[in-house]
């Protein structure tokens, strides 16, 4: 059975269709990655699944159960943790702060789910040296991983990346891809929203390709890069094996 | 500075207080301390709201009244209640009606809510007013306690609200608070139940507030709809942590005590009928244009920069 699906979505802005019947399903432990233009709907995907926006139409289930109705922190009791594109830790608090808080409210109720102490998700992180600074002190990437360390703490079956890479060095995005081959292999669901290819062909599982209010193509990175709608989509039909590497 | 050291110091000012209290047998500065140490709780009160939550209240003499009045309304009725009893009621009667009123207020954020609260504010001490019950504007007199036992007692549960208000902040709730204040999308996902958080900062800072407003009935042995249920009230409440540094447990301290100095020193100085607002106003545009999170933050700023400095000339 599917950890997440999307069933059937529908979600329009005013006069601006965003989706027009869109279909996914991830299978548990899978690195799922989603792409697609600037302005494909990535997040808002991402911000209908955790329950920020509302679906016009269809319905998202998690482990089977309709969840499209229930508050964003109902849904992350259940297990669904985020990391935002825009980088949103609790800047009043530490590091560590920000991690007691969410293995307070979702970690407890998920507490059967735990896999990682405080201090392990401190140290996967890389934030034991500074986990009594101030987050507004912190440069983005640490930033980064304090929103990384918060989703951690909530014990998720399931994280959602947006953009995680966004703004960081080849050296720093390579440490998040080995994180997220950890987490995989921890029994963490990766959902992964990217813009950079060879990130998504490095790690990815499963890829769907949001186009149009739709998913043009749904497969292996391989087979996704191959696909004509996706070129045409993303390179207006010049044939490329290795888009955006 | 960690709890134990908040506890030492609360002590450590609590055995001074009692020196002073003797040695100048109850006098001006004595009484004054303690007038201060009510806007203090009260501020303490206002601050959970709205420097943890960031939901600006102003309409926090609501609950300084009901605390006020659950003291007086039993001794205006001479009902025999014992009055200590009656100022922990006061606290729990304004706690349950900052429980109710929370649905409808919170439901709304930012200037709604400020708006909102100013209106019950209004709505309140207009029912006070006209309603003989509730003894309107005649207000009631409390044959209250001796000074001596009055202030020490004041003064004891400033201590104790300053040491519950800094060790309420860091703990899972008082996190919960902040998470709120800072990001509410994130506090979302992470599980924390926007309502229900803010409803609980509501609820304790209201209980704390009304405990300020049974303390002030012991106080004053008088409690009437404007001093109790005023707009003063409210913003003096609000004002203190306001100057002193929103969100900061030090900085409402701080606060609320330099505004009640310059209150009465401003007093005392213009005499002119209500001029003393002139002074407490422009303090407050002063603090806004120096530092706009308020006097104590603004300090320790300085404190830090100038010893960055000088460590780097040290350095060099």
């Amino acid at each position: 059975m599917a950890i997440l699906e999307v069933r059937d979505l529908k979600k329009s802005f005013g006069g601006l269709e965003v989706f027009a019947g869109v279909n996914i399903s991830i299978e548990k432990d899978q690195i799922y990655g989603i792409i697609g233009t600037n302005g494909a709907g990535k997040t808002t995907l991402f911000n209908i699944i955790c329950g920020v926006l509302r679906a016009d139409q269809g319905s998202v289930l998690f482990n089977g159960e309709d969840i499209s109705k229930k508050p964003t922190h109902k849904i992350a009791e259940l297990g669904i943790g985020r990391c935002f594109q825009t980088v949103m830790p609790f800047k009043s608090m530490t590091p560590l702060e920000n991690v007691r808080v969410a293995r307070a409210t979702a970690g407890k109720k998920n507490k059967e789910r735990e896999k990682f102490s405080i201090d392990e998700i401190m140290e996967i992180t890389n934030l034991t040296d500074k986990m009594h600074i101030k987050t507004q002190e912190l440069s983005l990437p640490d930033k980064k991983n304090v929103e990384i360390a918060r989703a951690l703490a909530c014990n998720p079956e399931i994280i959602l990346f947006d953009e995680v890479s966004c703004g960081l060095s080849g050296e720093e995005i390579y440490s998040r891809m080995e994180l997220m081959k950890k987490l995989s292999k921890m029994g963490i669901t990766v959902v992964v929203v990217e813009h950079i290819m060879l990130f998504i062909k490095e790690i990815c599982d499963q890829v769907s390709v949001l186009h149009s209010g739709k998913v043009i193509c749904s497969g292996t990175p391989q087979e996704v890069a191959r696909d004509a709608g996706v070129i045409e989509a993303y390179l207006g039909g010049k044939s490329n094996e290795n888009i955006g590497s | 500075m960690n709890l134990k050291k908040w506890v030492v110091s609360g002590v450590i000012a609590f055995i001074l207080y009692m020196l002073f209290l003797r040695l100048t047998d109850a006098g001006f500065i004595a009484n004054f301390i303690a007038y201060i140490s009510l806007f203090v709780i009260a501020g303490q009160g206002w601050n959970l709201l709205g420097g943890y939550i960031g939901e600006i209240s102003f309409g926090h003499a609501v609950f300084f009244g009901i605390g006020a009045y659950t003291v007086g309304l039993p001794v205006g009725y001479k009902l025999d209640i014992n009055l200590l009893l009656l100022v922990l009621l006061g606290a729990l009667m304004a706690g349950i009606f900052a429980l109710i009123i929370s649905y409808p207020l919170l439901r709304v954020q930012g200037f709604p809510f400020l708006v909102g609260t100013y209106g019950l504010g209004v709505v309140i001490r207009s029912i006070v007013v006209v309603t003989p019950a509730l003894f309107a504007t005649r207000g009631i007199f409390i044959s209250t306690y001796s000074k001596n036992f009055t202030y020490p007692l004041i003064i004891g549960f400033a201590i104790a609200v300053v040491i519950f208000v800094q060790w309420l902040v860091n703990q899972d709730l008082g996190l919960r608070f902040k998470a709120v204040r800072d990001v509410p999308t994130a506090a979302r996902m992470i599980g924390i139940n926007i309502y229900k958080t803010k409803a609980s900062a509501f609820v304790i800072g209201a209980m704390l507030t009304g405990l300020a407003g049974g303390l002030f009935a012991l106080y004053g042995g008088f409690v009437n709809p404007s001093a109790c249920f005023g707009d003063n009230t409210s913003i003096f409440i609000l004002l203190g942590p306001y100057i002193g540094g929103i969100g900061s447990v030090l900085g409402a301290l701080f606060g609320s005590t330099i505004v009640i100095i310059l209150q009465e020193v401003a007093r005392s100085v213009i005499t002119v009928n209500g001029g003393h607002y002139l002074m407490v106003g422009a303090l407050l545009v002063v603090v806004m244009m120096l530092s706009k999170e308020g006097i104590y933050p603004g300090i320790v700023k300085l404190v830090k920069k100038i010893k960055n400095a000088y460590q780097k000339r040290q350095g060099e």
